[in-house]
């Protein structure tokens, strides 16, 4: 459906316009209690991944859900000085088989908890349900193809999402290291549709896009020209790193000179954009170190003041 | 094996088959791969890295067999490395790893995230309870654990903390208490009275009882009494 953006719902517009305008943060990770402990004025807010923070049991055991005490208490103190957002990687809503009513309870519950201004998934999926009855975990995220019925799947699961846990909700756009031929549409256009079906807003990952621009041979540019951006409530930057001739995003320290590009190009056309969220792995905290995490939170501070106000 | 032979298994679609028959071939299948084994790997090198220091070479050949045997995965790092260290003595039970210094780092690094991950919701501050009238009932402090050493534990972590193999350190009966009672885990050597004490005190599901020595540890706080010792049931220790 080309330009089918324009039908976005005004009650859909007023969502996102309502979003607080956050700023920027940092995808939370182990190694940055120094940072969080030294640095309280440069972050405006903590996107955490909640599935970090507890032990999932499984289907059946009881509780199904323990949380690691040590975790949540680093996050109570983290909850007590930033606003937080959940980024979540385990509803898998591209699976065809599978779909956790309990594990959306459990992350409901933490939306209500932490009073995060919106929560995000993947355009992807990881569960796919195993002989016995417990998940098979797929070890990476794998990508789906951008079909009609993929997409039903997908505005059927994100308005049960929006029903438990009543607060916007986002979709990332995933890495993909294989083609899926004979697709019946684009990103864009599924990511659009998609958007405007389900009245979820768009989480941007541009690193993500590098990547697979990257390894796919396409134009970043035109991707980020055919997509809805006023849909685009989130942005994520990040750094990669080559393996076996491949780009990868492998969050590997500082974000990547090309991103910065794609970020400086896309943030003054987005009109509803709340936040840029830096994410990098735990293991290159010693590369970065406290002045590196604030040398990218800066130069990512003088993109979000270019966007449209 | 033929991709007939192969996707005959699923009830796929003309499409789908030759989605996967022509996916499969694509290099991007084998970064997916490689991607996975990764993925597989961070939880035990996160969270196990000395046992991975001590396997060196082996670790990948023993990873892939692991992987073999437990072919599903929830990649949750707590279970992913309690199978993990479930199938490492498995085989040296049964003979087929032989390092005299596996088991003991293995016994440290399970302690150490024992600690790390478990549940202590009711444990008071510096509680100690008396023991049962009897003088029997006594356990060890749910936020301390107690590792057995037969190589001097110092010399053996200190080598592979720096990615070297130990160097034949000094053999004996050596014990390490991780103590979780306070804001951040501490470490130290045991004298070995108190550490057999200690150990006894871990396995016993009855308790141990009173005595000179383990008075002197019920003071200190390492002992306590049943209800104390009780509070983690339920967690991930």
């Amino acid at each position: 459906m080309t330009g089918g953006y324009a039908a976005t719902s005004a009650q859909q517009v007023d969502e996102l316009l309502n979003i607080p305008k956050l700023g920027i943060g940092l995808l939370y990770n182990p190694s940055l209690v120094e940072f969080l402990e030294s640095d309280l004025d440069g972050l405006d807010y903590i996107e955490i991944i909640p599935d970090m923070f507890w032990t999932d049991r499984g289907h059946g055991q009881s509780p199904r859900y323990i949380d690691l005490e040590s975790w949540v208490r680093a996050l109570e103190w983290i909850a007590s000085r930033w606003p937080i957002v959940g980024h979540n990687i385990g509803l898998s809503l591209g699976s065809a088989d599978v779909f956790d009513e309990e594990h959306l309870d459990r992350l409901a519950g933490w939306v209500q908890r932490y009073r995060y201004p919106w929560h995000s998934d993947h355009l992807s999926f990881l569960r796919i349900s195993g002989p016995d009855g417990h998940d098979h975990n797929a070890g990476l995220a794998v990508p789906v193809p951008y079909d009609e019925e993929l997409l039903d799947l997908f505005i059927n699961r994100i308005k049960r999402v929006r029903q438990k846990a009543p607060i916007p909700f986002l979709i990332e756009n995933s890495v993909y290291f294989v083609d899926i031929p004979e697709q019946e549409m684009s990103e864009p256009e599924f990511l659009n549709r998609l958007s405007i079906g389900s009245g979820c807003g768009l989480l941007l990952d541009l690193h993500n896009l590098y990547t697979n621009s990257r390894n796919h041979n396409f134009d970043p540019l035109e991707f980020v020209n055919q997509l809805d951006l006023g849909r685009v409530v989130e942005i994520h930057i990040a750094g990669g790193s080559e393996l076996a001739g491949m780009w990868t995003d492998s969050h590997a320290g500082p974000v990547s000179e090309p991103v910065w590009e794609l970020l400086a190009y896309t943030v003054p056309k987005t009109a509803n954009l709340a936040a840029i969220t830096f994410e990098f792995h735990d293991s290159y905290y010693p590369l970065l170190k406290t002045e590196g995490i604030r040398q990218q939170l800066e130069r990512a501070r003088s993109s979000w003041n270019a966007r449209r106000v | 094996m033929s991709p007939k032979f192969v996707l005959e298994r699923y009830e796929l679609t003309d499409r789908e088959q030759r989605r996967l028959i022509r996916v499969v071939w694509q290099r991007g299948m084998s970064v997916s791969c490689t991607l996975y084994r990764i993925n597989r790997m961070t939880p035990l090198y996160t969270l196990l890295p000395l046992t991975c220091n001590l396997l060196g070479e082996e670790l990948v050949p023993l990873g892939e067999l692991f992987w073999v045997t437990f072919r599903d995965s929830d990649l949750q790092f707590k279970p992913e490395i309690d199978r993990f260290a479930r199938f490492l003595r498995d085989r040296m039970d049964s003979g087929l790893i032989q390092d005299p210094y596996l088991r003991e780092v293995l016994d440290f690094e399970q302690a150490l995230n024992a600690l790390s991950f478990a549940a202590f919701q009711g444990v008071s501050d510096g509680a100690v309870e008396l023991p049962e009238e009897n003088g029997h009932g006594l356990f060890l402090h749910p936020q301390v654990r107690v590792v057995a050493f037969r190589h001097d534990p110092l010399a053996t972590l200190d080598a592979l903390s720096r990615r070297s193999k130990p160097s034949e350190p000094i053999e004996g009966e050596f014990f390490l208490l991780i103590d979780g009672r306070t804001e951040r885990l501490e470490i130290v050597p045991a004298d070995a009275r108190f550490g057999r004490i200690l150990l006894e005190a871990a396995a016993s599901k009855a308790g141990i009882s009173i005595s000179e020595t383990s008075a002197v540890l019920l003071e200190l706080g390492l002992l306590v009494g049943p209800q104390l010792a009780s509070v983690n049931e339920g967690g991930l220790s």
